[in-house]
């Protein structure tokens, strides 16, 4: 067993925050790695040590391996966290990482090539004897894909082999589009994962989308934390998620939660990691990929199953036996997340850098905000549009669902355009309440072109003749403090020391 | 607390407010209808709590530049007083195609002299990792191309022109 000290996140925003927040816990201190971009963001203020990588452009910061490992070799760091994008699941990166002496948190190499790869990922869940998707991988010049389609069928999905969120994936519904979304899909897929492969999978209409989070030890134990339901995504963008899922059944659980430890297994899978699948309307399950790092939306299941997935990364990669049994995998009451984006639903979802005036997100009981922004901060162009993850818990869906609905009425981001309100109409929908939303609903009903941003109501005329009467500007909050803010871990008087700049 | 009159916008709705102080808050009429009178406080956050005949409404306010931010019940909401609102006509937006985000042009599809029909790509801009193809409204003829592919372009930049196809 080894023992952690120092932990470097090779990563950004909220998830850098959360995987400090985990270290914290287990008294091991932390570094931080920022691009120009972020030199001002909480999470580099909040690290023990803070080292800057270079430029804002990701391709000479974030997925820079070589200037990563030199920062946690200059920091004194014994472990690095990959969270998750950039280098998360890139091989070569935990290679180097181990080869470096420093202990990658994250599964072994040799499972991230097993599995992490779209197309190998196929082949082992074949020899583990469960069921995949239609499909092409293998060779992937233009014209074996051309071919494979034919074959496969449309509609279809073009897919980054080392893709992930949707970057470099591509719906077609013809022949005559493929050709385009082939060209645009490998340019993605070049600029987001390093890598420009392609394969081809049958796109199965009306499916939920259903993930199992696993965990593993070094010893070859493998539990299944249940699953999460992604069903409601935007260009293949997860939006919200939750768990349990509201689709399957307590037996049909029993079978996916076993199909998932079988594929872990099948990889020698250690560390977090999960595996998705698709449910078909016709109940049968497939297995689509796995992912081999922590999930944005595994807040879901840690307020659920009632565990911090974050300690278990660092108490596996620590060596430590993973004492966690699947038969107390039960789910305890039902959480929702939802991703806020600065994004623009009435305007082709279109992102939206800028600065954020003023900010308030929702507190109170069985809510938690995963987030690293505060009023005043610049959202820029280079990284994705995630400004916080909201997660609420309930007894119930339906009371889970009630309290988002609360929450999100709660949340206010001035500044710059948000998905808030357009999320809010789909938590408040019958769709969503009755849990028939399949992955392709939100392009189906809500298409970017039809959001209309509603009219504002009479109380939003009062509330401006309010300010105005008020003097505007001039009657904005007094005091030192400026525009109210969300508050941060700076703001607890816990005698938090930080040690900021570069490290020796 | 001080009286207003003016008319403000947001998006296609315009309406004249009269408000007109009061003891703690404002007799507010809207466009020209029944004066109402709203008790106007504070809450701990800056928030502005608007107490009135139909109940209490709470919402956060901020200007920023020329507008008017009102955010309540998951809605934001764009106020700009109707003056200062200029709007350029349709005709003129469809002959400019502009950078809807800050992002990078990975693609130029056009060049000068290019007709082009309805839905044509014109320009590919990336920005946060996504790919946006910004498409003619109605078959054009191009008149001078921007940009070049891999050039970084600002919210608003111009990226190429049009002029209809006679």
């Amino acid at each position: 067993m080894t023992t952690l000290r120092r932990v470097l996140v090779a990563n950004r925003g909220e998830i850098a925050r959360r995987v400090f927040r985990a270290c914290r816990m287990r008294g091991i201190s932390t570094v931080a790695v920022y691009s120009d971009a972020d030199a001002d963001s909480p999470y580099v203020a909040e690290a023990d040590v803070a080292v800057r990588l270079g430029p804002a452009d990701a391709r000479e910061s974030y997925l820079r391996a070589d200037l990563i490992i030199d920062a946690a070799r200059r920091s004194g760091a014994d472990a690095i966290h990959p969270g998750y994008g950039f280098l998360s699941e890139n091989a070569a990166f935990a290679r180097a990482v181990m080869d470096a002496g420093i202990v990658w948190i994250g599964p072994p190499p040799e499972a991230i090539l097993a599995v992490g790869d779209k197309q190998r990922a196929r082949d082992v869940a074949k020899r583990a004897g469960v069921p995949t998707v239609p499909g092409h991988e293998g060779d992937d010049d233009d014209a074996s894909l051309l071919a494979a389609a034919e074959r496969i069928g449309y509609p279809l999905l073009v897919k980054a082999a080392a893709g992930g969120g949707g970057k470099g994936m591509r719906k077609v519904l013809e022949s005559s589009e493929l050709s385009d979304a082939i060209a645009s899909a490998r340019r993605e897929a070049e600029a987001a994962f390093g890598s420009s492969k392609l394969i081809l999978e049958r796109c199965i209409e009306r499916a939920r989308h259903v993930e199992v989070q696993l965990l593993g030890d070094t010893r070859g134990h493998v539990v299944a934390l249940l699953e999460r339901d992604c069903s409601l995504q935007r260009r293949h963008q997860k939006v919200i998620e939750e768990c349990p899922s509201p689709s399957i059944d307590a037996e049909t659980r029993v079978r996916l939660l076993d199909m998932g430890v079988r594929v872990a297994k099948a990889a020698g899978y250690v560390n977090a990691g999960t595996a998705e699948f698709i449910l078909a309307p016709d109940g049968a399950l497939y297995f689509l990929e796995m992912n081999t790092r922590l999930q944005v939306e595994h807040p879901v299941t840690e307020e659920v199953v009632g565990v911090d997935l974050v300690g278990w990364q660092l108490a596996i990669a620590a060596g430590e036996p993973l004492t966690l049994r699947q038969e107390d995998m039960v789910p305890r009451g039902h959480a929702i997340e939802f991703r806020l984006y600065a994004e623009d639903p009435s305007n082709g979802f279109l992102p939206q850098p800028g600065r954020i005036v003023d900010l308030r997100l929702p507190q109170g009981p069985m809510i938690r905000v995963d987030a690293c922004v505060r009023a005043g901060m610049d959202i820029t162009g280079w990284y994705d549009p995630m400004i916080a993850k909201i997660v609420v818990k309930g007894a119930n869906r339906e009371e889970a669902r009630r309290r988002m609905s609360a929450a999100l009425a709660d949340t206010v981001v001035l500044g710059i355009r948000t998905n808030t309100a357009w999320v809010k109409s789909v938590i408040d929908s019958d769709v969503f309440r009755d849990a028939a939303i399949d992955t392709t609903w939100a392009e189906r009903t809500l298409s970017a072109t039809h959001y209309e941003r509603p009219e504002p109501s009479e109380a939003a005329w009062v509330a401006l003749a309010a300010f105005l009467a008020s003097g505007g500007p001039s009657g904005a909050p007094s005091g030192a403090a400026g525009p109210a803010r969300h508050p941060t871990p700076f703001d607890a008087a816990d005698g938090f020391a930080l040690v900021r700049g570069v490290a020796p | 607390m001080r009286p207003v009159d003016a008319t403000w916008t947001e998006g296609r709705i315009a309406k004249r407010l009269k408000a007109d102080p009061t003891s703690g808050g404002i007799v507010l009429s809207v466009d020209g209808g029944a004066a109402r009178p709203f008790a106007v406080s504070r809450d701990a956050d800056g928030g502005w709590i608007v107490d009135g005949p139909e109940g209490r409404i709470r919402a956060v306010v901020a200007r920023v530049g020329q507008r008017v931010l009102v955010a309540l019940g998951g809605h934001t909401f764009e106020f700009s007083e109707a003056a200062s609102g200029a709007v350029a006509s349709a005709a003129a937006i469809e002959r400019e195609i502009t950078a809807p985000m800050t992002g990078k042009v990975v693609d130029v599809s056009v060049r000068e002299g290019d007709v082009v029909e309805a839905g044509a790509t014109l320009v590919v801009l990336e920005a946060m990792k996504m790919e946006h193809r910004m498409k003619a409204a109605a078959a054009m003829r191009v008149t001078s191309v921007r940009v070049a592919r891999g050039a970084a372009v600002e919210l608003g930049a111009l990226l190429v022109t049009l002029e209809p196809v006679s």
